[in-house]
């Protein structure tokens, strides 16, 4: 069989993210069963890649060892095989400090190691550095894994040229971005480095809606609505052409709905009914954090304008919360605030701060006063 | 003292921007100098009470490798309309008709087309003849440098305008160039951005004239076959179905077709979208709302705003109003479906499945009309919610695809229906259903469901059975699995295996860390840790293994005193049953089948 035997057997018609991943699975386990070492790495990196971009990344986590294992095992498909593997291994890294279980020396193992790799197959440690600095600055952290802080990382990986483990020119500009956005906090240069993406000449899956997220989250926090609105609607609409369906990218999804919820709640509602089912059964904490606070303002302002109940899917029954009619919206209100404050104590604890805490207890102060 | 200046433009980098960076390719030109054509007839028809009608028309002659002409039966301009539209960039003399009649006939507005031809040539000369100066003809020449002339001609021509543009163009791309200035490919251009203009382009070879777009009106077409067969031609697909579009605002209108294929919501859907009929953009999938992505258009309207590359819509009020609008004509379509059509809608929900559920799980007001036919896997085979509701009785759902998988067959057995909710969006779905449905109950599986589903066994407080479970609790306490004896048809399973989402995960994290170097094993140990110490809640990890006394191997276990061999066997019948419910075996667990096989040999 060859790769796209496999791919057309167990996963080629099943719909993206969950189920393609257990079709991929399914592959897996039918090559590894006939001995197909050179098509199973092809299928565990698939399968990496399917679990990372259009689910929660938790079980890419957990099999990147059988990978790993298997591909040390055989030298021989070493050549055609290192890159995905390394893009693989690049994804786990990535996502390895959005489990809180994890603590963060072992983090810091699975860096050093990945350096190792990189190393090992001559690429340079960009990408390192790269997902180091948004790990840094989104979970708080400093002096981690060797280096002091988030600008002092970001300047080392600005060091290191664009290589094969580097994102595409969309990513890539969208990350410049927001570093300047968020570290720098120099507006008009995050515009004029973003010319590029707004103008559409830079543009890849995820992009332009990073960074129209990006640009609201700014204006959202700095108090300016109706600039987050405009950037916001744009990250909607974005959100729901390409992403919609899939339950992927919760933690900007999450964000999204939080900044739509101040702008316009019931829309901020609707595309949350969306996307609330895929974190029902969401194994990434970090990324359920993001929806459970957006579901969280949703209802918080759905509740401050006068609505007292909805019709709303949520998972399993609970009189305080759902009865044949609906459910409540202030015990909605206060579900969400439970389950992001469950999760945020956890990272707190393991982060050694108050980091997500005090995201969940920030209140919004906006031109017209405190919301 | 303050002083007046004046930006100077510089021509050569207005064109680079043009070419470069507003335009997507010089192709533009062509669209560019239809839409002034049409305009010119358009502003004739609505001043020129001494205009027929009928002989608003556009024609074009090509010299091979030399000359294009465009000609239009429009309005012509005065010198003072030369100089105020033709010379000045961002001018354009739709822009002033505009404010004087608000018709809105006029496709361009930006006073930067003409502009568009310098990325083909290095000049243009234009004649035109005003129909308020019938007797005067002028001829505007314009250089790529910037520079222009204006004379009067004695070359008569009638009223209207032509456009001619040579092959001269100094700088640029050669041969690409001499590719516009053949007859083929500008009346392939006129057909591509041109087919649905409403007055006759026509390309003229000495006597012969040849009408280049097609009598068709979107806003009275209903044949259907012509509708599937402009789909078919201009879309590539033979579609699954196609219905009209028309907007009561009068945003637009137009022809919808579900596409015969499942598409997943990441692809961008291409549809083509004309604005005034000329074929604005073939990418503009902002125009439909997101849920349709089972839905390719061709699509022309009046009213929306282009951007200045005319190659996309701006984000307005007007384009939301019309997605809005498309939005209730999709759902106008289904309901129509669900009353006179059953059939098509069955086909459209079963190729569209993930589409139609999302739309359901996300949106209040469709749930009537699509619910019904949206297919669920259930332990009877496949079933529409319609018949699901119809089933009487009572059934059970569940959100675990594994618990789904194991437990089927006994459901199948006993003729009851047990649904699989496992799936994304189908639990919101079936909580839908579970809301509308009359004739049958359907209640979320719980534990003491599968309890009670399973039997109690006849040798439950029998003391060889006790010996068998103690036996059995001792061998499967190092796979965290627990253990009961049930009675369960069929008979010839002699046990069930049963795991819920966290020992699922539990036995992945299991199966990685047999593989995993140092670094990898330490991690995933607080994975496992994580799971453990969550296990004694109500979302903890369970595994049972269920054991069938209907089944003979069962009963003949039972009966052994044999303590040593009772074990191997336990041990066995767990793996077949991990086998049978297509579970991968971790390492301990194939070790143990071939040393239980290997002792039993030796007894």
């Amino acid at each position: 069989m060859d790769f796209w035997d496999y791919q057309v057997k167990y996963f080629n018609d099943l719909d993206m993210g969950e189920q393609k991943c257990k079709g991929i699975k399914r592959a897996i386990d039918a090559a590894l069963e006939t001995g197909d070492i050179n098509n199973a790495l092809k299928l565990y990196h698939e399968f990496n890649t399917e679990n990372q971009l259009y689910y929660d990344g938790y079980e890419s986590v957990i099999m990147f060892s059988e990978y790993l294992a298997l591909f040390e095992k055989h030298p021989e498909y070493w050549e055609e095989n290192s890159e995905d593997l390394m893009w693989s291994f690049k994804n786990v890294v990535g996502n390895i400090t959005d489990f809180c279980q994890i603590p963060l020396d072992r983090i810091e193992n699975i860096y050093r190691q990945y350096s190792e790799y990189c190393k090992r197959f001559n690429y340079n440690m960009r990408s390192y550095y790269r997902h180091l600095w948004g790990d840094m600055y989104w979970h708080g952290l400093e002096n981690f894994a060797g280096v002091k802080d988030v600008c002092e990382c970001h300047k080392r990986m600005m060091q290191c040229p664009i290589d094969e483990l580097s994102e595409i020119p969309a990513g890539e500009c969208d990350d410049l971005v927001k570093y300047i956005l968020f570290v720098e906090d120099d507006i008009e240069k995050a515009y004029e480095k973003a010319e590029p993406i707004f103008s559409g000449k830079l543009s890849c899956q995820q992009v332009p809606f990073f960074t129209y997220n990006n640009f609201a989250i700014y204006y959202f926090n700095a108090g300016n609505l109706e600039k987050a609105k405009f950037f916001n609607d744009k990250a909607c609409r974005e959100m729901y052409t390409y992403f919609g369906n899939t339950g992927s990218l919760m933690f900007d999804k999450g964000l999204c709905i939080m900044i739509c919820a101040y702008t316009d709640a019931e829309k901020a509602l609707k595309i949350l009914r969306r996307q609330i089912g895929f974190v029902n059964n969401y194994n990434c904490p970090f990324e359920s954090f993001y929806m459970f606070l957006g579901a969280y303002h949703v209802f918080k302002q759905l509740k401050n304008e006068g609505t007292s109940s909805i019709r709303f899917d949520f998972p399993g029954v609970d009189d305080k919360i759902y009865n044949k009619s609906g459910c409540y919206i202030a015990a909605l209100e206060n579900y969400y605030y439970e389950k992001a404050k469950s999760i945020a104590e956890k990272f707190d604890k393991r982060n050694r701060n108050n980091h997500f805490t005090e995201i969940l207890n920030k209140k919004y102060t906006f031109n017209k006063g405190e919301v | 003292m303050e002083k007046d200046y004046k930006f100077k433009v510089n021509l050569g980098g207005m064109i680079d921007i043009l070419s470069n960076h507003l335009y997507s390719s010089p192709d533009v030109f062509v669209r560019e100098l239809l839409q002034n054509g049409i305009d010119a007839i358009s502003a004739r028809i609505h001043s020129d009470k001494n205009f027929n009608e009928n002989d608003a028309k556009i024609e074009i002659e090509v010299e091979k490798g030399k000359k294009i002409l465009f000609r239009d039966y429009g309005t012509g301009l005065t010198e003072d309309e030369i100089h105020s539209f033709l010379s000045v960039i961002g001018q354009s003399s739709k822009y002033d008709i505009e404010n004087k009649h608000s018709s809105g006939d006029y496709i361009g507005r930006f006073g930067i087309g003409l502009l568009s031809c310098f990325m083909v040539t290095d000049y243009i000369c234009v004649r035109t003849c005003s129909y308020k100066t019938p007797d005067k003809t002028l001829e505007w020449r314009g250089m790529a440098d910037g520079t222009y002339t204006i004379t009067e001609t004695d070359e008569k021509i009638s009223v209207g305008t032509e456009i001619i543009i040579l092959n001269n163009k100094k700088s640029g791309a050669g041969e690409v160039i001499d590719d516009y200035y053949d007859a083929d490919n500008i009346a392939n251009l006129v057909y591509y951005y041109g087919l649905f203009l409403k007055y006759p382009v026509y390309i003229l070879d000495g006597e012969e004239r040849t009408r280049l777009n097609l009598k068709f009106d979107f806003d009275t077409t209903r044949n259907k076959d012509v509708c599937m067969n402009l789909g078919k031609t201009f879309l590539g697909e033979d579609f699954l179905d196609c219905f009209i579009l028309k907007s009561k605002k009068g945003l637009f209108s137009g022809i919808a077709y579900v596409l015969p294929y499942p598409v997943s919501a990441n692809v961008k859907n291409m549809h083509r979208i004309y604005l005034k009929n000329m074929l604005l953009t073939e990418s503009g999938e902002r125009l439909l709302p997101e849920w349709a992505f089972f839905i390719r258009c061709i699509i022309n309207t009046n009213n929306l705003k282009p951007t200045s590359s005319r190659e996309d819509f701006y984000d307005d009020d007007a384009l939301e109003q019309a997605r809005e609008e498309i939005g209730e004509c999709i759902a106008d379509y289904l309901e129509r479906l669900d009353l006179e059509n059953k059939d098509m809608l069955y086909e459209i929900v079963r190729i569209h499945n993930l589409a139609v559920k999302s739309v359901i799980a996300s949106t209040d007001g469709m749930d009537n009309i699509l619910l019904p036919y949206i297919m669920l896997e259930t332990s009877l085979g496949e079933m529409t919610c319609r018949e699901i509701s119809d089933f009487g009785g009572q059934a059970f759902y569940t959100t675990d695809v594994n618990q789904f998988k194991q437990l089927a067959p006994l459901y199948s057995q006993r003729n009851e229906l047990l649904i699989n909710a496992g799936y994304v969006y189908e639990t919101a779905i079936v909580m839908k259903l579970a809301e509308m449905s009359i004739n049958t109950d359907i209640e979320k599986l719980t534990d003491s469901d599968i309890d009670f589903m399973l039997d109690d066994s006849e040798f439950d407080s029998d003391p060889a059975a006790d010996m068998l479970l103690s036996v059995a609790a001792r061998v499967l306490k190092k796979y965290d699995c627990k253990v009961q004896l049930k009675e369960f048809r069929p008979f010839d399973i002699p046990a069930l295996y049963t795991i819920n989402e966290k020992a699922y995960q539990q036995r992945q994290i299991k199966r990685s860390m047999e593989a995993a170097n140092e670094v990898f094993s330490d991690m995933l140990s607080f994975f496992e840790e994580d799971i453990k110490s969550s296990s004694d809640g109500k979302n903890g990890a369970k595994a049972c293994l269920y054991l069938n006394t209907n089944n003979l191997v069962i009963r003949k276990l039972i009966e052994s005193s044999d303590r040593e061999r009772m074990g191997c066997y336990i041990e066995i019948l767990y793996v077949q049953s991990l086998l049978s419910g297509h579970f991968p075996l971790i390492h301990d667990e194939m070790k143990a089948l071939n040393e239980n096989l290997y002792r039993l040999m030796q007894f």
